[in-house]
């Protein structure tokens, strides 16, 4: 069966671009302490651990503060700047490697490691524990195992990640991003008492994180107008401390820097040059005996756009040259060379040297574990021990050697993939040269469309904005709609509706900005007061057209108690959508725990009356109570819809395909409906006008012609609503909100479920409208096999010739800058693409196509003898 | 909602034959009139398929008509007017500019759309002139102000086919201001508000039953403005961050382009063999 042998193609489609994607993402294998002992060279003769130059680190992270914050003319710093103009400290412009977020940066500048594209990946789906680094090497670890005591005060990301490492901390949650001033004052209130005699005797290591600089950031740029305060602020907290501690005591190193930058918007994450450069400053009163090496330019210095600002060090440098000059060892995944503006701390050459050694000697061991050496020969056969020279050299090519590596691709398995894919899309295509052998106007035209599409893989603007170009062919498609049959009232209903998906959400990454209008946050914002009324009545408009398309059937007929079991299970189903959404509506978009929340009497009373009825205080189990009903009534509908028709014909009982078909429409919409985040549960109702609008408006024509309007219009929607109920082809996009719903335990494999359910709920209804209306337009006696075959020939070529030319483009591309932030999240997507057209356009449709009982059942000859 | 769909799936494929006209749904309204399912055309503009072929008149072409200046005042709103650093204003002054320009490209349409109608065979009409007379200038302040409001509807369209909404209203209702000027107001002196068959000729042009569009000048001339001004949006969200990507220059730019293509376009097919003879049929 032709049915079979597609499914046979889709398996093998997903699988080769499986196989392309495991040589992508390498992942990373961290050096075990065995791999330590086994690849350990001796140290050369002569060599011993480099004097301690500090016994006491003041470690003050600031997040986000870009290098120009602390050096350019613009910046309030003017303390940190008068510093390292009397030489008292240095200055550099670090490069952190992106992804610029402050878990993986966090992760970098304390082991010193990379971190690779699946690092940012596994953050957004690991839980808590999962992401400490607990058995990572890292200056932390090194501290705690020499007996060093360790404060922390600031982000909580820290206690995550090291649980249990700090003898005394106050953890600051990032959550409240828009708080800036309270965040920075818990952490420099403890200021005093550490600083007091009392106090320095309890610590070694004292780490600040302060968050407030990034959440003005984020709300409202680099430039915004609470910046220079803040920067006042933190320049007053470096000169407490200096005058407090650093002044009197050589010893102490004080280590300013920025986890990352950010972008002109205030944002960071991506790998734009205002991103990536992050400033740092390391200050001791030693470095004033030490010659002033680099001091070519008074600070502060003009503003400039490439950002480089004094010397240009990696971020990852600070591990190796934090742990040496503290006497500890080098973290063992540590990628960074020792800064060498810090070598004249050491009066000796022998020390000098000694230090790079000591640093060579780390990378050595990655080295040889990444060549796979054997032969180990010792450091003295690659350079000279005894020259700084030499032995920077050769920190610097194995630094540049590892981080190579450490984002390499497996080319074999990149070559496999794209070979097996492109012999599938050969394949597919042929396929589909044959099918459409009698259309050829057609075909090529839908041909076209896929490769116009598949071409903006190209460009990464065009991935980041790809919810444009769906736009653009939807209205394409409807122009040709409207001009081919221009009757007002479709049209305009298609056009409008349209348009209201549009406003809801704007998509894409960069230009989603306020100015636009965005129907989603217009309706967050409403007042308490007609707020939750306005959306109460959305809701109801929401459903109406599904509740009234099924139940009118059986107005007028007589009912049997069938019919009546199917009405309340509906109404149920309807009832506690609605109070699930609504609850969820009025408990992310008020506060509820104040005493004047400023909400009409009734909303109170509802709110009442679920903690009454559940006998549940906190809403997150009311509502997840409701989702376990919610499940119970909507598995029993599905299976009374699918047997349904099997009865009813073993009894006889006449039942019509559009009485199949609406059932199953408002059985998959409701699904969908239950994992979509509540802003958006109005749009299924503007969705409804448009699958109407089109329905009238689709020329009236038959077989391959018809499926092919009807599939290229689905093809259209699903984007198009993906892209408009919010999502983008960024990571940070991925809603997260409805992953555990009715789930009472944590379960990897549901929440995975539900969590692509939640953010493909409108692909999969537009999928499920598919199959509705090509059911619905089956003329009596026809196969309806025809209308999944049909379908899935189209889909197939258009992922087979898409997803080649997106494993091409990022094949190409694969040392572009964007490469891990733009195209490796487009990749992953286009994955859960390929699972949305394996589970929701193929088996989904296949079960719900099988199940329907049409007089078609004897003429499924035809199609086998056709396709031959 | 009607469910009045009487399309099918056919049993079985093999009955598509090669050369058999299996859907009549076709690029260009087919003249004939073997639209399927008559009952479902209900709207006001359906009843011009009852006369059995939707013809409108093909004014002569000529180089003249070619609207070269649509060039010129482009490059004024990218120098003179600076429409990259301040848009609204330029937008403005272009109008201006624009208005009295095709005040004057008016003038030559009527004239030359009155010498057509003279040379054409079948022409019903006996009240013509080939020079232009007062009842004409008339006429043409009218379409101007038609054309003028014609913008509400063009600004509508705009929304619905994806302008920003509660921003920059000012500058999309400029830019379907200049669309009305640049595509109106021609169509509007060529099948003009006197004519008796102008409903049924705008009916025509409104729903794109237009004969041989690529021998006519003038509406040739108003779909490529429209196109090019739909194919402007395709640079804005790339990410050169040039200040020409702003809302709605490129639009603006396309359309002008647009224009003069489609119009140089007309003009080209009008010169095509065979074409005189069939001028007005
Ligand atoms: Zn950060
Ligand atoms: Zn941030």
């Amino acid at each position: 069966m032709h049915i079979l042998s597609i499914l046979l193609l889709i398996l093998a489609e997903l699988l080769s671009y499986l196989i392309f994607c495991k040589g992508f993402f390498p992942t990373k294998v961290l050096l075990t302490p065995e791999e330590l002992a086994r690849f350990n060279t001796e140290p050369p003769k002569g060599f011993k651990d480099p004097p301690r130059q500090f016994d006491r680190v003041v470690f003050m992270l600031v997040d986000a503060m870009r290098a120009d914050f602390v050096f350019s003319q613009q910046s309030h710093m003017k303390f940190a700047q008068q510093l390292i103009n009397d030489g008292n400290a240095i200055g550099f412009t670090a490069y952190s490697n992106p992804p610029t977020v402050t878990l993986p940066r966090l992760k970098g500048i304390t082991t010193g490691s990379i971190p690779n594209f699946i690092d940012a990946v596994l953050n957004i789906a690991e839980d808590d524990t999962s992401s400490t680094l607990g058995d990572q090497d890292s200056w932390v670890k090194q501290m705690i195992q020499n007996n060093w005591n360790i404060h922390m005060f600031g982000d909580d990301t820290w206690l995550k990640l090291f649980p249990g490492y700090f003898s005394k901390s106050d953890g600051t949650s990032s959550f409240y991003v828009s708080d800036y001033t309270i965040v920075d004052h818990n952490v420099t209130r403890h200021l005093p008492e550490e600083l007091s005699d009392e106090g320095l005797d309890q610590w070694n290591c004292m780490i600040l994180h302060y968050l407030g600089l990034d959440h003005i950031g984020h709300k409202g740029g680099p430039q915004s107008a609470n910046m220079p305060g803040k920067q006042v602020e933190l320049d007053s907290v470096v000169k407490q401390i200096f005058n407090g501690l650093l002044k009197d005591d050589p010893n102490t190193l004080m280590v300013l820097l920025g986890d990352h930058g950010m972008n002109d918007a205030g944002n960071h994450g991506g790998s734009s040059v205002g991103e990536v450069s992050s400033g740092m400053v390391l200050i001791s009163s030693k470095f004033g005996g030490m010659k002033k090496a680099l001091s070519s330019s008074e600070l502060p210095l003009s503003v400039d756009p490439s950002f480089n600002y004094l010397q240009n060090i990696d971020q990852i440098d600070l591990v190796p040259t934090l742990a040496e000059l503290t006497g500890l060892n080098v973290p063992i995944n540590s990628l960074g060379t020792f800064i060498p503006s810090l070598l004249p701390l050491y009066h000796s050459s022998l020390d000098r040297c000694n230090v790079l050694i000591k640093n060579a000697l780390q990378l050595k061991v990655l080295l040889d574990k990444s060549h796979s050496d054997n032969s180990l020969l010792p450091l003295d056969h690659y350079c000279n021990v005894s020259s700084e020279q030499e032995l920077t050299d050769y920190i610097v090519s194995a630094k540049r050697e590892l981080s190579e590596t450490s984002s390499d691709y497996n080319y074999h398995d990149l070559h496999l993939g794209i070979a097996l894919y492109l012999l599938l899309t050969i394949i597919s295509i042929f396929w589909f040269a044959y099918h459409y052998r009698y259309q050829p106007i057609l075909g090529v035209t839908i041909i076209t469309f896929f490769i116009t599409y598949g071409l903006s893989f190209i460009g990464s603007s065009l991935i980041e904005e790809e919810h444009h170009i769906w736009w653009f062919f939807t209205t394409i498609f409807s122009s040709y709609l409207i001009q081919h049959s221009p009757t007002f009232w479709p049209s305009l209903s298609l056009l409008i509706s349209l348009r209201i998906l549009k406003a809801w959400n704007n998509s894409g990454q960069k230009y989603n900005s306020s100015e636009y209008l965005k129907i989603a946050s217009y309706l967050s914002s409403l007042a308490p007061k007609i707020g939750p009324n306005v959306f109460a009545f959305l809701l109801l408009l929401t459903f109406l057209p599904f509740f009234i398309s099924k139940v009118k059937i059986h107005f007028g007929a007589q009912q049997t108690l069938v019919d009546f079991v199917e009405f309340v299970s509906l109404s149920m189903m309807t009832f506690i959508l609605m109070t699930i959404k609504m609850l969820s509506f009025l408990t992310s978009t008020y506060n509820l725990d104040v005493e004047d929340t400023g909400l009409q009497k009734i909303w109170l009373d509802f709110i009442d009356w679920l903690r009454a009825y559940s006998a549940l205080k906190d809403f997150n189990s009311i509502s997840n109570q409701l989702f376990r009903l919610f499940h119970y009534v909507w598995f029993i509908c599905a299976i009374g819809t699918f047997l349904k028709s099997r009865i009813s014909r073993s009894l006889h009982i006449p039942m019509t395909i559009d009485e199949y078909t609406r059932n199953i429409l408002v059985l998959f919409t409701y699904l969908s409906i239950s994992q979509t985040n509540f802003i958006n549960v109005p749009l299924y109702g503007v969705m409804y006008f448009v699958y109407l609008g089109f329905n009238s408006l689709v020329p009236k024509v038959s077989g391959l012609r018809l499926s092919s309007y009807l599939s290229l219009f689905t093809i259209l929607l699903q984007n198009l609503s993906f892209f408009q109920f919010g999502s983008t082809n960024s990571l940070a996009s991925v809603d997260l909100t409805n992953s555990f719903n009715g789930l009472t335990s944590y379960n990897m494999i549901l929440s995975g479920v539900l969590t692509f359910v939640a953010n493909w709920a409108a692909p999969i209804f537009w999928s499920v409208v598919y199959t509705v209306m090509s059911l619905d337009a089956l003329p009596r006696g026809a196969c309806k096999w025809n209308c999944l075959y049909d379908r899935m020939i189209f889909n197939l070529t258009f992922y087979s010739l898409t997803g080649l030319l997106l494993i091409g483009s990022c094949y190409n591309l694969r040392f572009h800058l964007f490469i891990w932030t733009v195209f490796s999240p487009k990749l992953l997507y286009y994955l859960a693409w390929l699972g949305c057209n394996l589970v929701a356009d193929f088996a989904v449709s296949a079960i719900v196509i099988g199940a329907s009982e049409t007089e078609g059942e004897v003429s499924r000859q035809p199609v086998e003898e056709k396709a031959n | 909602m009607k469910k009045a769909k009487k399309v099918s799936f056919s049993k079985e494929r093999k009955e598509y034959q090669p050369g058999q006209p299996s859907e009549v749904v076709t690029d260009i309204p087919s003249d004939s009139s073997d639209k399927p399912i008559e009952d479902l055309w209900e709207s006001p503009g359906r009843n011009i398929t009852d006369s059995p072929k939707p013809s409108i008149f093909t004014p002569n072409g000529s180089f003249v008509l070619i609207p070269l200046h649509l060039l010129v005042i482009l490059y004024l709103e990218f120098t003179y007017f600076n429409i990259q650093s301040n848009v609204d204003g330029a937008l403005l002054k272009g109008l201006y500019l624009l208005a009295s320009c095709q005040f004057i490209y008016g003038i030559l349409v009527t004239v030359n759309t009155n010498r057509s109608r003279k040379v054409s065979k079948k022409n019903k009409k006996a009240k013509v002139s080939s020079s232009f007379n007062s009842g004409d200038l008339l006429g043409l302040i009218f379409a101007l102000v038609l054309s003028i409001l014609s913008s509400i509807p063009l600004f509508i369209t705009f929304i619905l086919f994806g302008a920003p909404i509660g921003s920059y209203t000012l500058r999309t209702f400029l830019l379907a201001l200049h669309t009305g000027l640049i595509t109106v107001l021609p169509m509007l002196c060529t099948y003009r508000l006197s004519d008796s068959d102008f409903k049924v000729d705008w009916a025509n042009i409104l729903t794109f039953q237009v004969d041989k569009f690529y021998k006519n000048q003038i509406y040739s001339m108003a779909i490529g403005g429209m196109i090019g001004c739909w194919l402007g949006v395709i640079p804005i969200p790339l990410d050169w961050d040039r200040p020409w990507q702003a809302w709605p220059i490129t639009l603006l730019g396309g359309m002008y382009l647009g224009g003069v293509v489609g119009n140089a376009v007309g003009w080209l097919g009008g010169k095509l063999p065979a074409s005189s003879e069939q001028v007005s049929e």
